[in-house]
Parts: structure tokens; C-alpha cells; sequence
């Protein structure tokens, strides 16, 4: 495998809270590849976003903070960087896209002057002129019609799906080497789902840029990515390419998802499979593994359990004490 | 958009007769009229004279006089046929004449317009300077020592009425410390000063009253300016912002502050009808001849042509108001155009 573009090793993220501090992000890890997309998964409040968020240092001050870890991007360490230098960084070589299109536009500008601002940021040898070609011509490369038309109206004025193609030319106006997706097809109905995930392929192929793809949508998943790291709880619990991880999980967290896809050629009947329990609040997280609680294979020595995840392959990594002990079902 | 706004204009002409139809009809239906007035006043002067023995038949005035007097005021015609008269009056721009003063109502109305108009034009000058800044500031600082403190004067400052914000100030910083005049719109040399000593002196007596009129309207303003700040900087669209590379403070100045600054625009109208009728209770105390106290005065003594007439003004103002808060939402939300089909 080609060298990592960026690498992030031991994420520590914490929130501080009238409670006092949670630790919503323990030691996460994961490397991004040229080209290539991970698939960040896991249920609500699992630290999906807030992963996202803390690569571009946009955690909400004074709240959360990143408490420790390192962020390698190019040799250069994230966590370490100065306001400035992340935002010569951000919408330039590192940009995102949003999980809601309807308000992630600025509803009193112009689609154009939304695009074209970026180049004002990060493309200031080009004229006034350039950058409006510049803007109209990324319009049209996340096929929208009518482009020129396009420029002057206002965000109310496209549909949902329109929107999201503008985030994504937002997104993509300088090239990034990578791409952060948070949930981008979640608020778009499925048919247009399917576009913005083809789109979103296509220009991967022509830009050759690293996607760090969140969702909670398996299907999704399968469609796109290439390898996929698991969360639960703040923790990375199953680090694997999408073949290994549909044909194979170990991780008893996993499987109970994949489980609970509904079959379509079941019957229909029968209630469909959950898993117990619910997700530990972060306020009193059990020790250990964070799973044990759900966790129908847990034991007394899960209580011991640390971030470290246990490796069955290069590229399958499992957080869990018990793996190899647990059938297939 | 033109559209919407002639049907706005059509519309404030019922408006307006509904209004002051029903002002008119209620000047009529009430006890006591002007007549009356004029009644009592007699009876007073002449009562200290003679004796009361003579009692209610003793009128200064013979039947004639009365008939005479009330077909000069239009009491003698239906309610809705002197009400058309007066109406058509009004279209002439004829606000008939003051029963107290027998000066033609217009010229009573806007000799007192120009320091009505002084004072709510200023202090809506100045609540909007000091509002917008201050709540900014304080959405930034939100939590902070500053936000705190600055809260509770602005609540302080709103909790108390305006008239008795003026009293303190007048007792304290006009009375005890005498840098301030007590009160009137300009002082006694007025006449004699040069251009730039009279602006001085209507500052200097106007900045007393300014406070009070600005103490009720600051926390209003500025907790909406806060409030809105705040709600949008917590926007998707301000995070947008900065994950293409804006600065906090750009992401603030370039996508924030047009959107917070929505719900002041609507305000705006209703601002401008309500302080240019003014605050009747602040003019009294600081003894300024503007139209609120001009208002109150004619309520108390009668006189309907000045009732009426300041009616008309505040009615069209508030009316104009209207239509202007309405452009000034279109103007700063695109996402408003008024009868445009889509």
C-alpha cells in the first residue's frame, strides 16, 4: 500500500462539560490513503463528527480540545499548528462537506459569491475574472445545469440535492488532497443519494484525493469505501478493509450491526435483531472495553481492556479480548 | 415586488379610515366635548361672581349662542356625515382649527413636529449605534464578566420607566451637579447664539432627555441583536465558512452579522412610528413642547381637531412604517420577495 497521506495516531479528544470532562475521542487511530476512501461508521454520538471536526481543529472553543495525540498531514502535525496555518489548510488542501445542505449555505448570498469566496482565500494570483470562470466551471463539473444562471441565485432557490453539489464544488474548488464527507448524503432522499455518491466517486478518480467518509449507513459503506474503521463509544473498535469487515467481522459490536440489517430475503416476520442495551452515557463509561456492557461474550477480564486493538491481519485490526473465541454465527 | 407594495399603498387607505372612524365615532360617543369646555370655562369666571343660587339655568351662553356654536364645530350633523367632512378636510390637508387655541391644527402640529422629529430620529440613531456594537460584543463574550455586568445595567436600565430615568437624571445630574439645564428644547439666549453655540446648546439640553428615551428601547435592541448573533454563529452555514478557510472573525463579519442583523430590520418600521409620536410623560418633565405632550394636553382638554390631527400623522406614519419594515426585510433577505410567484 502506498504511504499514508495523513495519519492519525492515538486522538485524544475531550469536552468539557458542567459534568465535568468527558472523553468522547480515546486513543483513535486510522491513516488515509491517496485515492482511496475510509468509512468512519457507528451509531449517534459515537465521535464520527467529532473525529471529523477535530482534523480540522474546528472543535467548538472552549468545549473541546484535543487532548492528545498527533495528526500527520505531509509531515506536518495538525495538533501542532497555529490558527493561521490551518486556515491556509482548510477549504485548500484539506476541505469537507456537510451532513445538511439545506443549512450548511449562507441563505443571504449568491451560490456564485459562495464559491468564488474560496478562491479569494486560497487562489489569490488569479483575477477577479479567473475566479468567477473558476467558480462556474466547478459548477459545472458537479453537474449542475445551467450554471451561469445558477451563480446569482440564492441557496432557497435549489433543491437539496443541488445544494450538496454545491458544498461539494465548495469543497473541492482547490483540489484537496483530502476530502472529509460528515454524513453528506443523510438528509438527501435515496435516489439523490445515489448521484451524489457517484459524483462524489468520479471526482475521487480524477483528483486522486484521500475521503474520509462518516455515515451510519452501511449500505452506503459498501458502496464506496475501501477500508472502514468502526466506532463505538469514542474508540475505534474494528479497523478493516469493506471485504473483510462484511465477509468477516470479528468484533462482537460489529457483527451485532451487520446483524441487524434486515435480511430481504427473510420472510418478513419475526421481530427484527437489535442489540441490547444502550450505549453507556460518557459521563460514567465502563472500564475497560466499552462495549462489555452489550456485549453477550464479556468477561471478567474485559474490565482490563485498553485502546490497543488486537491484529488478525495487516490490515484487520480488533479491539476486542475475545475475538478469536467467538463462532461465526 | 412592485406589485406587492401599490396593494400595500391601496390597502393603508381602509386602514386609515378604519382608524380614524373609530377615533372620531369615540370623540363623539365620550361625555364632554369642547362646548362643554367652553361651558365650564365660562361658568368658572363668572360663577366667582355671582352667586350659585341661579343654578343650571344661568347659562353664559342663550340657546343661539349654543346652536350656533355647535353647527360652527359640526356637532349639529350625524356622526358619519361630519366625519366625511372632516375626512374630506383632511384630504385638502385641512386639519381644521384647535378649539383651545383657535390656530389651525396644522400649524399647531408641525411647529412641535421638528423636535419630536429631533428627538426619535437621534435616538434611533443612537439605540442602533450602540445596540448593534454592544450586542456583537456581547455574543462574543458571551459568559464573560463584561456580558454579565453589561446585562444588568441594559435590564436595569429597561425595568425602570423612562420618566423616571429622566427624574433621577434631572435631580441628580441638572439639579445637584448642575451640568445639565433642567429642562426646555433650547435655552433663553437661543436667538442670540452663533450657528455653532446653538447646536451645542440643543445638545446640551437634548442629552437628559435622549438617556431617558433610550433607557427602555436599549435592551430590546441590543438582547435582539445578541441573541440573533448568537444563534448564527452556532449556524451550519458559519462552520461552512470556516472550513473553507475563513478566520473566526471573518466568518463573523462576512456571513454572520447580514443574517443577524434580519430581525432588527423588521423592527425597524415600527421604531420609526413610535418614537416620532414620542413620549409624552419625558416631554413633561423635561419640558420639551413636542407632540406627545401636545397630544396629552388636547386629550385632557378636548380638543378633537388636535386629537384627531395627531392621529392622522401617527396613523400614516405607522401605516409608512409598515411598508418600510417590509422593505427593509426584502432588502436584507433575498429569500424575501414579496408577490413574487415562484
Amino acid at each position: 500500500m502506498s504511504k499514508a497521506l495523513l495519519t492519525v495516531s492515538d486522538l485524544c479528544v475531550d469536552f468539557e462539560t458542567e459534568h465535568g470532562v468527558l472523553n468522547v475521542l480515546d486513543h483513535v487511530s486510522f491513516n488515509l490513503y491517496p485515492g482511496k476512501t475510509l468509512g468512519l461508521v457507528g451509531e449517534s454520538g459515537c465521535g464520527k463528527s467529532v473525529t471529523s471536526l477535530a482534523l480540522m481543529k474546528l472543535l467548538q472553543k472552549p468545549y473541546g480540545c484535543i487532548r492528545a495525540g498527533s495528526i500527520l498531514f505531509k509531515g506536518q502535525d495538525l495538533v501542532q499548528c497555529d490558527a493561521k496555518q490551518m486556515q491556509d489548510l482548510r477549504g485548500n488542501r484539506i476541505a469537507m462537506i456537510f451532513q445538511d445542505p439545506m443549512t450548511a449555505l449562507n441563505p443571504v448570498k449568491t451560490i456564485g459569491s459562495q464559491i468564488v469566496e474560496v478562491f479569494n482565500l486560497h487562489r489569490q494570483e488569479l483575477t477577479k475574472k479567473e475566479r468567477y470562470q473558476c467558480a462556474l466551471e466547478m459548477l459545472r463539473k458537479v453537474g449542475i445545469s445551467d450554471a451561469q444562471f445558477r451563480m446569482a441565485e440564492f441557496p432557497h432557490q435549489l433543491s437539496g440535492g443541488m445544494r450538496q453539489r454545491v458544498m461539494i464544488a465548495i469543497a473541492l474548488s482547490c483540489e484537496p488532497d483530502i476530502l472529509i464527507a460528515d454524513e453528506p448524503t443523510t438528509a438527501l432522499d435515496v435516489t439523490i443519494q445515489a448521484q451524489i455518491l457517484d459524483l462524489m466517486q468520479d471526482l475521487q478518480k480524477e483528483n486522486g484525493m484521500a475521503m474520509l467518509f462518516i455515515t451510519h449507513d452501511l449500505g452506503v459503506i459498501a458502496e464506496l469505501c475501501d477500508d472502514v474503521a468502526v466506532m463505538y463509544a469514542g474508540r475505534v473498535i474494528e479497523k478493516a478493509s469493506v471485504i473483510d469487515l462484511f465477509s468477516q467481522a470479528k468484533h462482537p459490536y460489529t457483527k451485532g450491526l451487520l446483524d441487524s440489517i434486515p435480511q430481504l430475503f427473510n420472510d418478513g416476520k419475526g421481530a427484527l435483531k437489535t442489540i441490547e442495551g444502550q450505549v453507556p452515557s460518557l459521563l460514567n463509561m465502563p472500564t475497560g472495553c466499552r462495549f462489555r456492557n452489550r456485549c453477550q461474550y464479556s468477561q471478567q477480564d474485559c474490565k482490563s481492556l485498553d485502546h490497543n486493538l488486537d491484529t488478525h491481519s495487516e490490515n484487520h485490526q480488533i479491539n476486542c479480548k475475545h475475538w478469536r473465541e467467538i463462532k461465526d454465527a | 415586488m412592485q406589485g406587492y407594495f401599490t396593494q400595500r399603498l391601496l390597502l393603508t387607505i381602509p386602514t386609515f379610515i378604519g382608524i380614524t372612524l373609530l377615533v372620531f365615532v369615540l370623540t363623539r360617543l365620550v361625555p364632554g366635548g369642547p362646548i362643554e369646555r367652553m361651558l365650564a370655562e365660562a361658568q368658572l369666571a363668572s360663577g366667582t361672581a355671582s352667586s350659585v343660587s341661579d343654578g343650571f339655568g344661568s347659562q353664559s351662553l342663550s340657546e343661539d349662542q349654543l346652536d350656533q356654536l355647535k353647527a360652527y364645530y359640526g356637532f349639529d350633523q350625524p356622526i358619519i356625515t361630519s366625519y366625511f367632512q372632516w375626512l374630506w378636510k383632511v384630504v385638502q390637508l385641512d386639519l381644521g382649527e384647535s378649539t383651545r387655541y383657535g390656530e389651525s391644527v396644522w400649524d399647531t402640529i408641525t411647529e412641535r413636529l421638528p423636535i419630536s422629529i429631533f428627538y426619535g430620529v437621534t435616538t434611533m440613531i443612537l439605540t442602533y449605534l450602540l445596540c448593534i456594537p454592544l450586542g456583537i460584543f456581547k455574543a462574543l463574550k458571551h459568559g464573560a464578566p463584561f456580558d454579565h455586568i453589561s446585562s444588568a445595567i441594559v435590564f436595569i436600565s429597561y425595568a425602570i420607566p423612562g420618566y423616571v430615568i429622566g427624574i433621577a437624571c434631572i435631580a441628580y445630574f441638572a439639579a445637584n451637579l448642575e451640568w445639565f439645564p433642567l429642562g426646555g428644547f433650547v435655552g433663553d439666549e437661543f436667538e442670540y447664539l452663533s450657528t455653532w453655540d446653538k447646536i451645542i446648546d440643543i445638545l446640551h439640553h437634548a442629552t437628559l432627555p435622549l438617556i431617558a428615551y433610550m433607557a427602555g428601547s436599549l435592551a430590546v435592541m441590543t438582547f435582539m441583536m445578541k441573541n440573533s448573533l448568537m444563534e448564527n454563529l452556532s449556524a451550519d452555514y458559519v462552520r461552512t465558512a470556516t472550513a473553507k478557510g475563513l478566520s473566526f472573525k471573518q466568518a463573523i463579519t462576512r456571513h454572520a452579522l447580514r443574517n443577524s442583523l434580519i430581525p432588527l430590520a423588521t423592527h425597524f418600521g415600527q421604531n420609526i412610528s413610535v418614537i416620532l409620536s414620542g413620549s409624552f410623560l419625558i416631554e413633561k418633565i423635561f419640558n420639551i413642547d413636542g407632540i406627545g405632550l401636545l397630544g396629552y394636553e388636547a386629550l385632557v382638554e378636548r380638543d378633537y381637531p388636535v386629537v384627531m390631527g395627531i392621529l392622522v400623522i401617527s396613523a400614516l406614519l405607522y401605516l409608512i412604517g409598515n411598508i418600510l419594515s417590509d422593505l427593509c426585510v426584502a432588502w436584507a433577505d433575498p429569500r424575501i420577495r414579496f408577490g413574487e410567484k415562484r
